[in-house]
């Protein structure tokens, strides 16, 4: 009897010592998918991150050109830092602090421009300026303002923006860019 | 001895069970929080281009009200203070044209402006608040900048 007691706990404590190795076997088959996943995520943050900071960038260098007169915006591509007598724009390859390395570009360009309206008659005979029920208006014209550049009366009064931000991703995948798009006018005139 | 033994039989396994369940839950999240995250820089990108685009239009907007004042006064005046019902609205007019659109490049957005007459007859002057909307991809921002103007006949 005190015989098979023996063999009975002897087998028991067996028992355990299986169910640990099972149990880190297991643990280990669990730990493969869970660290490929959080690799993945790792990698998919640090993406993200890059394209938050490629807008910050992108951003920035825009509202730096959007500050400077529009006199001092030189129309055309630019792919180095815009220097201007108000300030400088960062342009070109710019490296941050986590050394991740972005291409901007800064194309200006003369915007033609012509703004719609209805003139009123003020040569017609019921005319009283301040009277706005006797005002005839005329049909809408888009050729008493117009400023595309043709000659010394019509200037052009307004550039356009386009910020464009390139950078690639480990590997040296290109991503798609980012495109930021605005207008300076010339209201000093 | 035999009562020890008893109480440890199967512990393992719930021990291991519990790391399993524990590890479980934190790649969950960590997939949760990663899905969640691209949305937001999407809406990032979207917002930061209806924010310069509204400034562009609100440019054209201002340049607009410096070189036709007083189209946008006769309008303004005759449309919204007299309420003159006039087809073609002369109102509509004004702020139609460039200030109210579409673009498909580089990006997809639609835009359009509006004015507001915050009159001070007392001082002969006026502050002009000038709203450009801006939809870039179902994000919504509205630009708003407030002019003042003072009143001269020429």
């Amino acid at each position: 009897m005190k015989h098979h007691s023996t063999i009975h706990r002897s087998a028991k404590q067996g028992v355990t010592l299986l169910e640990i190795l099972i149990a880190t076997m297991i643990l280990a088959f669990a730990m493969i998918p869970i660290a490929g996943v959080l690799g993945y995520g790792h990698a998919g943050t640090r993406k993200d991150f890059r394209r938050v900071e490629a807008i910050h960038l992108a951003e920035t260098a825009m509202n730096e050109a959007l500050k400077l007169p529009y006199a001092q915006l030189v129309t055309g591509a630019h792919v180095s830092s815009l220097v201007a007598g108000s300030g400088t724009v960062a342009l070109g390859t710019v490296t941050t602090s986590q050394n991740n390395s972005y291409d901007l570009s800064l194309q200006v360009t003369d915007e033609p421009i012509s703004f719609e309206y209805q003139p009123v008659d003020l040569n017609d005979a019921a005319y009283a300026s301040s009277t706005p029920t006797t005002w005839q208006f005329q049909a809408p014209v888009d050729t008493g303002a117009v400023f595309d550049g043709t000659n010394a009366r019509r200037p052009i009064m307004l550039k356009r923006l386009n910020m464009v931000v390139r950078w690639s991703e480990q590997g040296g995948v290109a991503t798609p860019e980012i495109q930021l798009l605005s207008m300076k006018a010339n209201l000093e005139r | 001895m035999r009562r020890q033994t008893h109480l440890r039989r199967g512990m393992a396994i719930v021990v291991v069970m519990m790391f399993s369940l524990a590890l479980l839950i934190l790649g969950s999240f960590y997939i949760r929080r990663f899905s969640q995250s691209t949305p937001i820089n999407t809406r990032l990108v979207e917002r930061v281009q209806a924010d310069f685009l509204g400034y562009g239009v609100l440019q054209m907007a201002l340049l607009k009200f410096k070189q036709l004042p007083s189209e946008f006064y006769f309008a303004y005046n005759a449309i919204v203070l007299a309420g003159r019902v006039i087809t073609p609205d002369p109102w509509a007019t004004y702020r139609g044209g460039r200030l109210q659109g579409a673009m498909t490049t580089p990006f997809a957005a639609t835009y359009m402006t509006d004015f507001r007459v915050l009159g001070q007859n007392k001082f002969n002057s006026d502050a002009i608040q000038i709203s450009v909307t801006v939809d870039c991809g179902g994000v919504r921002r509205v630009v708003n900048h407030t002019v003042n103007a003072v009143r001269v006949r020429n």
